[in-house]
């Protein structure tokens, strides 16, 4: 048995959630909100780009992908304004509701939209490419997802830590009302921090649909609940947390297959996650906050 | 560092567990031939076929690998490569044409050189389109061949039926954009005229007093010699006496027929149960109509074969829709109701048949979703014919489920038949 074929398999799975777990973290991190719309904007971003290459076939596949996430991030702006943006006074089990119907809203529209078809995801070129590495033959994009997956993260790391606008997104995620005092426009923060996740979402949709082709209504529901497994597992609320998760999520289950246990490979998702939330309930990153009352 | 360590303890702790657990079920044998199975969690249709499939190459002496993947599973790589450790001569994954596409584009990725095979349900242009451009051996079983030219029935509804698709866009593309005769087209046009010879017996014998229990008894007696996927009789589980499958290649743009794999088949044609003291639908003799229900996925993972199901049935019901009761013309009339290929609409699909006041009901495509339905048919008296729903249970213990098509212990036995043959080679 050659392990090394489903650890590299593993890892790419866990890279191309953990695109989609950065998406969650970060809107959980500022709104302390699970946008479950999440992993279904994944799924729009793959149909869009089948769409867009059919009904443009003369349009060169970058200048496709360039638009397929413009609309993208275009989307998530307008899921966060029609939706969450009105709810931001309201209880947070509102807002919660009313990303579970974004959710249904966005699935039952593609649905209608394809008529509940498979659709084939266009070839990409050189992500697309068959190639070998170390005996195991897949596609570039397999190779290539936790590498991009780790850059991306190092890069959002750096743009909250080290930027202004890193600095008003953490101070907007610590109390809404103490930075809008201190001049932060935070529905401005909001639609950016949306924005960015609606990037990575398109991201990861490329990565993740440039190998597994078919794409329906449905495709998005595993990997937006793997990656909200992996961004839990990884401590909800921090970058490095999700992608960690996400490898973790990953590898293991492509593991639990190469031993034999592929019936069992969610169950061992979820019993990761419960182990993870027993020993350390904020997970494997998590900060300990204390709330004073 | 506290971080670091409880990722290192987390991973060590899936590790151990998985080694543990694992070692047991790792490795597969390497004498005689060896098959990868792999079918989708819950799905009847698929879980049925795989086990049948599996008992029959087994019986052969072969080695069967079988596992299942949760419901909206996209990357298989994994599994295919399992089916790579374990030297598999032939891959036989009988899932519906979304997991395919994944599946197909997968196999393509990691080089998979072995014919890879499926039940009736992979004879779709989403399998064509997955093939295409890749060296794949895809091959199925299914009903029917619209090149089978041994029947002047066949023929005809083969060169009717493309002049038909080709002058109404609307159902051209309903087909998937093409004229190509789908089997469970040519299995849908059988079932409605079954339940027409039926309608037409019992109209004969009790006359405008007709309920759907007469039209459940008239069909244990139905005989159809030259119905256009071979003869038609039921036997006394009401399932259609076949022998033969038709296994098809994929190949660029089209399906190419390979062999008709026959397997012997005994059974007699079954007499009528007692249907106790079920009263049925009575014929709407106020309106003249006569509702024949059509309960078909149009949406959802079936979407497109229930599509080509209807497609079948509405053509013949566009030759035949006129039945004469004590000298009077009754209208038929199809009422399509879709289950979503879901068996929890099953029920309020089936209800919104019963409804409409219909004397029999045809389909569904998808066997989950038949059995789902089979006990409001039954509350209702009103005889269901399936017109390509394979698994057993669709008609075991149901008296008022018939079906057109084979059944599959048999389709899977005939694959594996056909997979021991093709590997063997």
């Amino acid at each position: 048995m050659n392990i090394l074929s489903y650890l590299i398999r593993g890892l790419a799975t866990g890279g191309q959630f953990a695109l989609v777990a950065i998406g969650y973290t970060m809107v959980y991190g500022i709104l302390k909100l699970i946008n479950f719309a999440h992993g279904e904007l994944f799924m729009v971003s793959g149909i869009l780009m089948i769409y867009i290459v059919a009904d443009f076939p003369m349009l060169p596949i970058w200048l496709a992908i360039f638009l397929m996430v413009v609309l993208t991030v275009f989307i998530g702006f307008l899921i966060e304004k029609f939706a969450y943006s009105p709810l931001r006074s309201a209880p947070r089990m509102s807002v919660m509701i009313s990303a579970i119907g974004v959710s249904y809203l966005l699935q039952n529209l593609v649905s209608y939209v394809t008529g509940g078809l498979s659709k084939q995801f266009p070839d990409i070129p050189v992500i697309g490419e068959s190639i070998r590495i170390f005996g195991v033959k897949d596609k570039l994009t397999v190779f290539l997802s936790p590498v991009i997956a780790l850059v991306l993260m190092v890069i959002l790391v750096w743009i909250i830590n080290h930027t202004k606008f890193g600095m008003s997104m953490r101070a907007v995620s610590k109390d809404f009302e103490t930075s809008q005092l201190m001049g932060i426009k935070i529905n401005r923060v909001i639609s950016i921090t949306f924005a960015i996740g609606a990037f990575l979402a398109a991201t990861g949709s490329i990565l993740y649909f440039a190998k597994n082709t078919g794409i329906n209504h449905l495709s998005g529901a595993n990997p937006g609940l793997k990656a909200f497994i992996a961004a839990v597992v990884g401590g909800i609320g921090s970058v490095p947390g999700a992608v960690v998760g996400a490898l973790i999520i990953g590898v293991v289950e492509s593991l639990a297959k190469a031993f034999g246990l592929a019936d069992f490979s969610d169950v061992i998702s979820f019993a990761l996650l419960i182990i993870i939330l027993v020993v350390k309930p904020t997970g494997i990153f998590g900060e300990k906050t204390t709330e004073k009352v | 560092m506290k971080k670091l360590i409880s990722v290192v303890m987390a991973l060590a702790m899936t590790m151990m567990l998985l080694a543990g657990c694992g070692a047991a079920a790792a490795g597969g044998g390497n004498e005689g031939l060896t098959a990868y199975v792999l079918a989708e969690k819950g799905d009847t249709y698929s879980l049925g076929l795989a086990n049948n499939f599996k008992t029959a190459f087994e019986a052969n002496g072969g080695t069967v690998v079988m596992e299942t993947f949760p419901t909206n599973t996209t990357n298989f790589s994994d599994y295919l490569q399992k089916a790579l450790d374990n030297r598999a001569d032939v891959i036989f994954a009988p899932n519906s044409t979304t997991v395919a596409a994944n599946l197909l584009a997968n196999a393509d990725d990691l080089g998979i050189e072995c014919p890879i095979m499926a039940g009736d349900t992979w004879e779709s242009s989403v399998i064509l389109d997955a093939v295409a451009g890749t060296d794949l051996e895809v091959y199925c079983s299914t009903f029917f061949d619209e090149s089978d030219s041994s029947s002047t029935s066949a023929k005809d509804f083969v060169s009717g039926f493309k002049g038909w698709l080709n002058a109404n866009a609307d159902y051209k593309e309903m087909n998937g954009g093409n004229d190509i005769v789908a089997a469970v087209s040519a299995l849908g046009f059988d079932a409605y005229n079954v339940a027409m010879t039926a309608i037409r017996a019992a109209a004969e014998e009790k006359g405008s007093g007709l309920t759907s229990i007469d039209v459940a008894n008239a069909l244990w007696a139905t005989s159809i010699d030259d119905a256009v996927t071979g003869k038609i009789q039921f036997d006394q589980n009401g399932d259609a006496i076949k022998d033969s499958a038709y296994i098809k290649k994929a190949g660029s743009g089209a399906f190419e027929f390979v062999k008709v794999q026959t397997s012997p088949n005994n059974a007699a044609q079954g007499k009528a149960v007692d249907y106790g003291s079920a009263t049925g639908v009575s014929l709407d003799t106020a309106n003249k109509k006569i509702v024949i229900g059509v309960y078909e996925p149009t949406s959802g993972n079936n979407a497109a074969g229930g599509k080509q199901e209807v497609l079948g049935i509405y053509y013949a019901n566009s030759l035949d829709d006129t039945i004469t009761i004590d000298g009077e013309d009754y209208k038929v009339e199809l009422y399509v109701s879709d289950n979503g290929s879901l068996e929890e609409n099953a029920v309020t699909a089936a209800s919104n048949i019963v409804g409409q006041g219909a004397l029999v009901s045809l389909g569904s495509y998808g066997s989950g979703v038949s059995i789902a339905a089979a006990q409001t048919f039954e509350d209702a008296g009103i005889p269901a014919i399936g017109v390509s729903c394979t698994n057993a249970s669709v008609t075991e213990g149901h008296n008022y489920y018939f079906r057109t098509c084979f059944l599959d212990p048999f389709q899977g036995s005939v694959m594996a038949q056909f997979a021991w043959e093709t590997a063997s080679k």
